[in-house]
Order: structure tokens, then C-alpha cells, then sequence
């Protein structure tokens, strides 16, 4: 019993980073209606400025997040402006722009091999990462509480944000209906372009959070996407909370199914979790009555 | 307007079907049969990019500097012509038709056990040679009539850790943490399989995905099995195993293998986790010379440490060893080819290297090599500076 309660809270945290990485992508998505592939890079990009900064130049780990948050936003800002807008503008088809999205996505892995190089590149172990206590039957971990309090500040950040100033007024209204916000003054290029870097800096978050963790390396975007994309499905494609619950959900199904299962059947529960879904409720968990919901 | 382009598309197809049919010409493995030639092609086959990139490049410089020593003291060049192998079977394949058709390689030196795998398939087909210098999978062994194990397989230094932990540290309960692929499930056979055999059990077992970000349900799995050591036999993923056995607060033995062990990047990304863990390694108990100067030759060159020191004494003794299989073969007026070269391997014959020294090939091409265990004190000391526990000799 005690190792399902120390699996679920794993897989809780786990869920968290998915979620939170999924809830940027569903946002970009909800608003502009671009499925942003190259959000992968984003969240790579984000852990190697902060290993970059905080390791290798030896700063102080806050100018590390900081550097993670500008290069973060810098991705997707640069995706909109020099890669979808060019195309949108040019009415290109949808598929064009998601192979587009995924050429960024490739040729910006292949970028940071050549700057960083093949070895990982990690955040060293201190006497931080060693803290940890034990509730009841499960250990809580420092990364733990840390993964969990900044998804609470970030999610508290988005509702504000959202629901509180202009600029969510303005994503919401344009990923209601584009052609309506834009009669009533909204500019589509500024919304979009919000759009991208405030999904970017909510990925580039978790990149940071991974980076403490976990060596980092070039490829470690494209696994993080794929179930990301689980995620907004499970949750509901467009439905910004869904994705969070999506996130939530393959992270306690990928983790918890170790119990029952070997560990090495766990991605295979999660696409079994995803093709339920598909056939049962191909609207996810949350049905996307607008495009942010 | 038709006929001249059929007239031309018919004289292509013609030159292609006659070009094809030809015989494969002697100069394809490097020069005329019999006689010798002033340089030989040498393939190497490595994983160059990814996780274990640095560890891949890290061997083709090992092998230059082989080559280079070799061509010195036998008086004909060996020109290395490296692949990126991906780390992949598909890699390991395109990159041996890559080195022998571009490179004109009859022999390729490689590692990684799904990449040696692979090649061995088609190493026959292609009558290429193919010397494993660092993948330790035991279904390696006899895997193909053209591929020879120089690296001892995990038969031999696993199984020999195995014993260790059951009757020197006197551990009865093992758990094992492997990667997801040819090179973790080998070991992670091979450590069961004497590690029962010494007496101990093994209560829990667990696949690590390559690449994961995050290793903490298997390993809280396995600690819930009460066990009182873990060997972990994983690739680039070692510092998230070590971090996550570390943050689980498990206090029983750890042990690895020469790959994570002696790993510089591994280490350093580890840190204070890889403390007290023990491995084994196949180089020398004495610090080689050879070796040492290897590493300050790297260093010169790149002016920073070299990774897989344990792997260097072998990497750069192939090139020795192909260097004595072409005089052989020149001494008897035989071509240097791939089928050639594995005969003359085979044939039992004692082979005298730089680091290894006197080196002979079992019937099934494989080698069996002396072990060391080593223990990390502070996981930031070089691992040459690791204290030695035992000594497994042949």
C-alpha cells in the first residue's frame, strides 16, 4: 500500500510538469488555432539557458530562471513572428504549418547540439536536492514541493491573468471567435504573438524544473511533446483546464501502472489510456464547448 | 524526342546492370590481393551523437591515436573512416555499408551492443570484419562468423561483481535497474544468473526507458522489495537513477558497471549521489602507461578529460591488432579482407598489444579479460583515483 501511495505521488508530480507543459501548447492552440510542435524546443531551449547560466557560467540560479524564462519566450515569440505569421499571412494550409512547426522543432534541436554538444548537461546535486521528509508512508522529495508550488504560482498567474487583466480578455475573445475581436478592435498579430510567449514561459518553467533534476539533452523535447499532445487530447483539444487534468492523469496512470505492471509497459498504458479516450469520449475529459473554455 | 532520351535511358540501365555485375575489383578492400599496400582502411563504426555522443567521439580519437602509434611502428598507414552509428540497429547498419562501400573499410571497430548486433548480421554478407571494442552483451557471443568480441562481455565482469556482492560483501537480496535494450537486459541476465548462483536472489527487477526524465516509480518499486544492494546498469541515465536511489534514502550497496563508473560526465552530473558506489571495470588494476599517456595526449588535444578510459586500452589496441593481422597476412601473401581478417583472429594465435598485452581469441571470437572493482570515495576524484576493492584475474 505504502509503494501505490509513493507511485501516486509521483505520478502527481509528474502530472504536474506534463500538465503544465500541455496547458502552454493548449493555450497557443486555443488562441491561434496553430498546434505549435516546436513548443518542444521551448521547454529544451529553457533548461539548457538555465544550466548555461546557473552551471556553466556559475550565476546566481535566479538569473538562471530568468535566462530560461527570456530564451523560453524568445522560441515561441520568434516561431510566431518569423515561421506561422509569414504563413498565415500567406493563407497557407494547416498542414503546411505544422510541418513547418516541426521542421523548427528539429533544425532547433539540431541548433543546440551544435552549441552545447552531445554531453548532458546537468544541474549538480547539493545539499537541497538531498532534502526531504517522510508523510506517513511516502517520501517527499524537495524536488517534489518545489515542482508543486511553482505550478500553483504559475496556475494562480494564468487565472489572474486571464480572467483579471486586457491581455486575457484579448486571448479569450480572439479564441472565441477571431473574425468578432477583431471588429471590436482586438489586433490578431498582438493577441497571437501574447499568445506564444505567454504558452512559452509557462513551458520554460518545467524546463527549469527538469533541469534540476535531470541531465539535460537536445532530444528531450520531442518526449515531453508527445505527451504533452496526450495530454490536450485526454483533456480535451482547445480546453485550457483539460489539458491540466490530461497532464495530471497520464502522469498518475504512467506511474501508478508501474505497481501493477514493469515499468517498462508504462508509456504502452498511456497510449492505451489515450485510445480509450479516442473511441469513448473523443472529446476529452472536458468538452471544448469554446476554444478557451 | 523520344528515341535519342530511350536511346540514353537504355545506355544508362546498360552501365548500371554492367557495372553492378562486375566483380567487386580487389582495390575495394584497399589493395591488390597478396601484395602489401602503403595504407590500410579502418572503419569506426560509434555513437556520435545523443546522450553518449561524447563517449562515442571520445573512442574514434582513442582509435586515431592507435593508428597513428600502429602505422609508426609497422611502416604502412591505417587511415580511420568514422560512421555515426546513432546508436540504433538501423544506424549501425547504414553506417557498415556507408564504411564499405565510401570507405573501402574490411574491418570496422564498434560498440554498443544493438549497433554490434546489427552489424554482425550483415557483416558476412558484406565479408567485412567487425571488432567489438566495448559492448558487453552476452548474445553477442557467436552473434556472427565475422564479428570478434575484443571487449569481454558481461559474462565476464558482471558475472564477477555479482559473485563479489554475494560472498565478499555479503549481500543476499539484489535488486537490478537496467536500460530498456540489448546491452541492459545482457547484464541484467548475467548479474541474476550469478548472483543467484553465489546464493543471493534477485527480488526485483526494472527496465529504465532511455532518455527518461524521471526514474522514480521504478526505483521505488524495486526499494519496496527490501533489497540490500542494487546494481544499476544503465547508459546516460545513471545520474537519475543514482539521484533518485540518493533522494529514496537507500543506504545498501550500489554498484554499476565500468560505462557509468568511470564516466566523467556521469559522475559530475551524479555528484555526492554516486558516493561509495562500487564497479567494475575491465583495465588494469596497475595504472597503464599507455593509458595515461592517451589522456594527456586527449588532453593536449581538447584540453579537457577524456571519458571511457576503461575503454581506451581497448579501442586503441584494436588498431594494434589489425595492424599484426595485416602483417600476418602480408607474411603470407593473403589479402587483406574482412573474411581474412576474422580467420586469422580465430585461429587461436597470441596477439601481443600495448595496454591489454598478450591477447588471444577464444573458438567463439570472444576474449576473457581480468576485472577490477573499484570503489568511488567522492564521486568529484578522477576515476583513476578510485580505490581498488579486488582483483578478478582470468
Amino acid at each position: 500500500m505504502s509503494l501505490l501511495l509513493q507511485l501516486g505521488t509521483t505520478g502527481l508530480v509528474l502530472g504536474l510538469l506534463y500538465g503544465l507543459f500541455a496547458y502552454g501548447l493548449s493555450l497557443i492552440f486555443a488562441t491561434t488555432g496553430i498546434f505549435h510542435f516546436a513548443h518542444g524546443l521551448t521547454i529544451v531551449a529553457a533548461a539548457y539557458a538555465f544550466w548555461w547560466v546557473a552551471v556553466g557560467l556559475g550565476l546566481p540560479v535566479w538569473l538562471g530562471i530568468l535566462a530560461a524564462l527570456l530564451l523560453g519566450a524568445a522560441v515561441g515569440a520568434g516561431a510566431y513572428q518569423l515561421v506561422y505569421r509569414p504563413l498565415l499571412k500567406r493563407k497557407a494550409d494547416h498542414t503546411v504549418i505544422l510541418v513547418a512547426s516541426l521542421t523548427v522543432m528539429t533544425l532547433g534541436q539540431g541548433l543546440l547540439l551544435l552549441i552545447f554538444g552531445t554531453g548532458p548537461k546537468a544541474f549538480p546535486p547539493g545539499d537541497f536536492s538531498r532534502w526531504g521528509f517522510a508523510l506517513g508512508p511516502v517520501n517527499i522529495r524537495s524536488w517534489d514541493i518545489l515542482v508543486v508550488v511553482s505550478a500553483g504560482v504559475i496556475l494562480l498567474a494564468l487565472y489572474l491573468l486571464q480572467n483579471k487583466t486586457s491581455f486575457g480578455l484579448a486571448l479569450r475573445a480572439v479564441g472565441d471567435n477571431p473574425r468578432r475581436a477583431q471588429t471590436l478592435g482586438f489586433s490578431l498579430t498582438r493577441t497571437y504573438l501574447l499568445a506564444f510567449v505567454i504558452g512559452s514561459l509557462v513551458a520554460a518553467i518545467p524546463g527549469v524544473l527538469i533541469a534540476v533534476q535531470t541531465p539535460v539533452i537536445a532530444t528531450l523535447g520531442f518526449s515531453l511533446l508527445l505527451k504533452s499532445v496526450v495530454a490536450i487530447i485526454i483533456g480535451g483539444v482547445g480546453n485550457l483546464t483539460g489539458a491540466l487534468y490530461g497532464g495530471l492523469l497520464i502522469g498518475l496512470a504512467e506511474s501508478i501502472s508501474t505497481f501493477f505492471l514493469p515499468a517498462v509497459w508504462s508509456e504502452f498504458v498511456v497510449f492505451a489510456l489515450l485510445f480509450i479516450f479516442i473511441v469513448l469520449r473523443p472529446t476529452g475529459i472536458r468538452t471544448n464547448t469554446a476554444r478557451l473554455a | 524526342m523520344k528515341k535519342p532520351f530511350s536511346a540514353l535511358a537504355i545506355g544508362a540501365v546498360a552501365a548500371l546492370l554492367l557495372t553492378s555485375c562486375s566483380e567487386t575489383a580487389p582495390e575495394q578492400n584497399g589493395q591488390p590481393a597478396g601484395e602489401p599496400a602503403s595504407s590500410y582502411n579502418v572503419g569506426i563504426a560509434m555513437v556520435l551523437s545523443g546522450a553518449q555522443g561524447d563517449l562515442g567521439k571520445n573512442f574514434v580519437e582513442y582509435l586515431t591515436f592507435g593508428a597513428e602509434d600502429a602505422s609508426e611502428e609497422y611502416g604502412f598507414d591505417l587511415n580511420v573512416k568514422s560512421e555515426d552509428a546513432l546508436g540504433t540497429a538501423e544506424g549501425g547498419i547504414n553506417a557498415l555499408h556507408k564504411l564499405v562501400a565510401e570507405g573501402n573499410t574490411p574491418v570496422i571497430i564498434t560498440a554498443w551492443s544493438s549497433v554490434v548486433k546489427a552489424m554482425a548480421a550483415s557483416a558476412a554478407d558484406t565479408g567485412t570484419a567487425v571488432i567489438n571494442v566495448a559492448a558487453n552483451s552476452p548474445d553477442l557471443a557467436g552473434a556472427s562468423d565475422h564479428l570478434a568480441n575484443f571487449f569481454p562481455l558481461a559474462t565476464v565482469d558482471i558475472v564477477a561483481l555479482a559473485n563479489y556482492v554475494a560472498t565478499e560483501e555479503d549481500k543476499k537480496k539484489a535488486a537490478v535497474l537496467y536500460i530498456d535494450n540489448e546491452t541492459g537486459k545482457g547484464a541484467a541476465g548475467a548479474y541474476t544468473e550469478s548472483f543467484t548462483a553465489a546464493g543471493g536472489e534477485v527480488v526485483a527487477s526494472e527496465a529504465i526507458k532511455p532518455g527518461s526524465v524521471d526514474v522514480s516509480a521504478q526505483v521505488a518499486k524495486v526499494l519496496a522489495a527490501n533489497p540490500d544492494t542494487v546494481h544499476v546498469h544503465v547508459l546516460g541515465e545513471s545520474p537519475v537513477v543514482f539521484k533518485a536511489l540518493d533522494e529514496q534514502k537507500f543506504d545498501g550497496l550500489v554498484t554499476t558497471y565500468t560505462s557509468s563508473g568511470e564516466s566523467i560526465d556521469e559522475r559530475t552530473a551524479s555528484g555526492t549521489a554516486m558516493d561509495g558506489v562500487l564497479y567494475s571495470t575491465l583495465s588494469s588494476a596497475e595504472p597503464s602507461p599507455v593509458i595515461e599517456e592517451i589522456r594527456i595526449r586527449y588532453v593536449e588535444k581538447f584540453g579537457e578529460e577524456p571519458s571511457g578510459l576503461s575503454y581506451a586500452g581497448y579501442v586503441y589496441d584494436s588498431a594494434f591488432l589489425y595492424a599484426e593481422v595485416i602483417q600476418r597476412l602480408i607474411d603470407r601473401g593473403a589479402e587483406v579482407n574482412g573474411s581474412n581478417i576474422i580467420a586469422e583472429l580465430a585461429a587461436g594465435k597470441v596477439f601481443d598489444l600495448p595496454v591489454n598485452g598478450e591477447v588471444s581469441f577464444n573458438a567463439d571470437l570472444t576474449t576473457t579479460m581480468p576485472v577490477s572493482l573499484r570503489k568511488i570515495s567522492s564521486a568529484s576524484d578522477h576515476p583513476s583515483d578510485d580505490r581498488i576493492v579486488a582483483t578478478i584475474s582470468k
